[in-house]
C-alpha cells in the first residue's frame, strides 16, 4: 500500500510547531513517495536525499529548541530546474548545461532556506522555459498524474507533477505567458504569479525579462500565500523587484468574498475558436457560486485575447532568442528540436515590430484598467481546452490558438490558478483570478474563500502502485 | 504597417538568407517547418498595425508605475 498524501503546508506548519510532526518524518514521507511514485511521473530531474534529510533534521532541532523560524520551517520543496540552487546540478532543462552546477543559490531559493524550508531536489522543466513538451529533450516531459498520456502543462511541469501527486508540500516555477498557472490548472493544484517585481528574478535562467514571474505552486491556495510572504521582497540585484509592498496581509489574506465587486471575463473564452462549450459552462458554474458566497458578480469586457497573446509572444521570442542565442548558434544539436524551432522563430521578429508591441502593451493596460474601474478583481478561464495527448502536440501550436494566461504576463498583474472541478473525462478545469498589480492578497483572498466553499481540495489523483 | 515598412512575410529565399545572416545553422526540412511557422506569426503580427499603437508610450519597468500613471 501507498505512503499517504502528505498534508498542506497550513496543516504541516501547524503540526510541526506544536511538536506533533516531525520535520524529519515529513521529508522521508516525500522521499517515500517520490521512491515509489516518480520513475512514472519524472517530475524530478534531481532527488537531494540527503541535503533534505540534513535540513530536516536541522528544522527539527532548532524548532526543538523554540527557534521557529515560520510557516515554511520544516516543510518539503522543490525548485524548478531553471532557478539555481546552490551545489546542485541547475540544467535549466537543456542538455547544453547538463554539467552546470551554480555557486549560489537564486534569491527566491535563498529566502526559502532562511525560512527554514526543506529543500528536495529539482523538478523537470521545459528546456529554457519554452521548448516543450518535447520527446527529444534532455529530460522527458513530466507525466501528468490524471492521466499520464496528455499534456501535463508547462513549462514548469514538474513543479505541477510533483505537487499533485504529493511528491513535495509546495514549489515555484516560473510565468512567462503562463508556465506557472498552465501546469498548476492542468494537475489541479494552486499557482500564483505575483505582480511582476514583487519576486526576484537573480539566479533564474532569463526567458524574457519584461515578462518573467518567479511563483508558487502548491495544493492550496493558503499554501501559495504563504510561500509567496517568504520569497517576495525588493533585492538590489534585481532591478525590476518593487521598493513597495503589496496591498494588504499576504501571508494571511483571509477566504472571505461577501461584498467583493468581482467581473466574469466571459469574452476571452467564449467566441469561435476560444473555449470549448464545458470550460465555458465552468466558468458560468464559477460565476454563480461566487455570487452565492456574497460576491458582487458582473460582467467585464477586456479587449480581444488575440491583442495581449500576439503582444506577449513578439516580446518573448525576440527576448527569448536573445537570452539563448548563444548556444543556438554554436551548437543547435544540443537543443530540441521543439526548442529550437520556437527560439529561431524570434530571431525573425523585427525590431519596429517588437517596439510596437510595447506600445501595444501599454494600450492593453490603459484598456484592462477602464475595463476593470468598477470591480475588484476579475475571474476567467484557467484553460481554453482540455489538454492534448503529448504525442500528438505541434511544435508551433501556440501560434494557432490565443493564449488565455498571456494577459497578467504582458500587464504584470498578479494572477491566480485555482481548481474549479473535473471534466467529463475526469481532467481538472480551473479559473484564474486577476487583480491589478500589487493586489496579491486579494487574488489569494478568492482563491482562498472559493477553495473552502467547494469540494475540489478533497479529490487526489489516483497513482498507480 | 507604415507605407515604408518592408513586408513581413518573407519567401522562402529571402527567409534563407535572413536565417543564414542570423546566425542559425538549420536544415532543409527545419527551414521549410519554420518558414511556414514565420507566414502564421507574420499573419498574427499585422494586430500590431491598429491605428492608435503608434502614439503609445513605450512599456515602463514596472507594472504598478504603468497602472498608476494611466489615472
Amino acid at each position: 500500500m501507498s505512503e499517504p498524501f502528505p498534508p498542506t503546508i497550513a496543516q504541516a506548519s501547524r503540526e510541526i510547531r506544536a511538536g506533533r510532526l516531525s520535520p524529519v518524518a515529513l521529508a522521508e514521507l516525500c522521499l517515500a513517495r517520490i521512491a515509489r511514485h516518480d520513475g512514472h511521473l519524472r517530475a524530478f530531474l534531481l532527488v537531494d536525499a540527503e541535503g533534505a534529510r540534513a535540513a530536516a533534521r536541522q528544522a527539527e532541532a532548532e524548532i526543538a529548541r523554540g527557534q521557529w523560524r515560520g510557516p515554511l520551517h520544516g516543510i518539503p520543496m522543490a525548485i524548478k530546474d531553471a532557478i539555481d540552487t546552490a551545489g546542485l546540478r541547475t540544467t535549466f532543462g537543456s542538455r547544453v548545461f547538463a554539467d552546470r552546477v551554480p555557486a549560489e543559490d537564486a534569491e527566491v531559493v535563498a529566502r526559502l532556506r532562511r525560512a527554514g524550508a526543506v529543500m528536495l531536489g529539482k523538478l523537470e522543466c521545459h528546456e529554457f522555459c519554452l521548448g516543450g513538451p518535447a520527446l527529444d529533450a534532455f529530460a522527458p516531459p513530466a507525466r501528468n498524474p490524471w492521466n499520464p498520456e496528455v499534456y501535463a502543462g508547462g513549462s514548469s511541469s514538474g513543479a505541477g507533477v510533483a505537487v499533485a501527486a504529493g511528491l513535495c508540500l509546495g514549489a515555484i516555477g516560473t510565468d512567462t505567458g503562463g508556465s506557472v498557472r498552465i501546469p498548476a490548472a492542468l494537475n489541479a493544484i494552486a499557482g500564483h504569479k505575483p505582480t511582476y517585481g514583487l519576486a526576484s528574478n537573480h539566479g533564474i535562467h532569463p526567458l524574457s525579462q519584461s515578462l518573467d514571474h518567479p511563483g508558487p505552486m502548491a495544493w492550496t491556495t493558503e499554501d501559495c500565500a504563504l510561500i509567496l510572504a517568504a520569497i517576495m521582497g525588493p533585492d538590489p540585484r534585481d532591478p525590476a523587484t518593487l521598493g513597495v509592498v503589496p496591498r494588504g496581509d499576504v501571508a494571511s489574506p483571509g477566504a472571505e468574498v461577501k461584498g467583493l465587486r468581482i467581473g466574469v471575463v466571459r469574452n476571452f473564452s467564449d467566441g469561435p475558436d476560444l473555449g470549448t462549450p464545458e470550460v465555458n459552462a465552468n466558468l458560468e458554474e464559477v460565476a454563480a457560486t461566487l455570487g452565492r458566497m456574497g460576491a458582487r458578480v458582473s460582467e467585464v469586457v477586456l479587449p480581444d485575447l488575440w491583442d495581449y497573446t500576439v503582444a506577449n509572444t513578439t516580446i518573448m521570442s525576440s527576448e527569448a532568442f536573445l537570452n539563448n542565442a548563444p548556444w543556438l548558434r554554436a551548437s543547435p544539436e544540443k537543443v530540441s528540436a521543439f526548442t529550437r524551432g520556437r527560439m529561431f522563430l524570434g530571431s525573425f521578429v523585427r525590431a519596429e515590430d517588437y517596439l510596437r508591441a510595447q506600445r501595444l502593451r501599454r494600450r492593453l493596460a490603459a484598456a484592462t484598467r477602464e475595463a476593470m474601474r468598477d470591480v475588484d478583481a476579475i475571474v476567467c478561464a484557467g484553460m481554453l481546452a482540455p489538454p492534448a495527448p503529448v504525442a500528438s502536440m505541434q511544435k508551433f501550436y501556440y501560434l494557432r490558438r490565443p493564449l488565455i494566461t498571456a494577459p497578467f504576463n504582458l500587464l504584470g498583474m498578479p494572477a491566480l490558478s485555482t481548481c474549479t472541478g473535473f471534466d467529463a473525462q475526469g481532467l481538472p478545469m480551473a479559473a484564474q483570478v486577476a487583480a491589478p498589480p500589487l493586489d496579491d492578497a486579494l487574488v489569494l483572498r478568492i482563491g482562498q474563500a472559493w477553495e473552502s466553499a467547494t469540494p475540489w481540495r478533497d479529490r487526489r489523483p489516483v497513482l498507480p502502485a | 504597417m507604415d507605407e515604408t515598412s518592408p513586408p513581413r512575410a518573407l519567401d522562402l529565399e529571402a527567409f534563407r538568407a535572413l536565417a543564414a545572416a542570423n546566425g542559425l545553422r538549420i536544415g532543409e526540412a527545419e527551414l521549410a517547418e519554420l518558414h511556414a511557422a514565420h507566414g502564421v506569426l507574420a499573419a498574427l503580427l499585422a494586430r500590431l498595425d491598429a491605428p492608435g499603437i503608434r502614439g503609445q508610450e513605450p512599456w515602463p519597468a514596472s507594472a504598478a508605475e504603468a497602472w498608476e500613471r494611466g489615472r
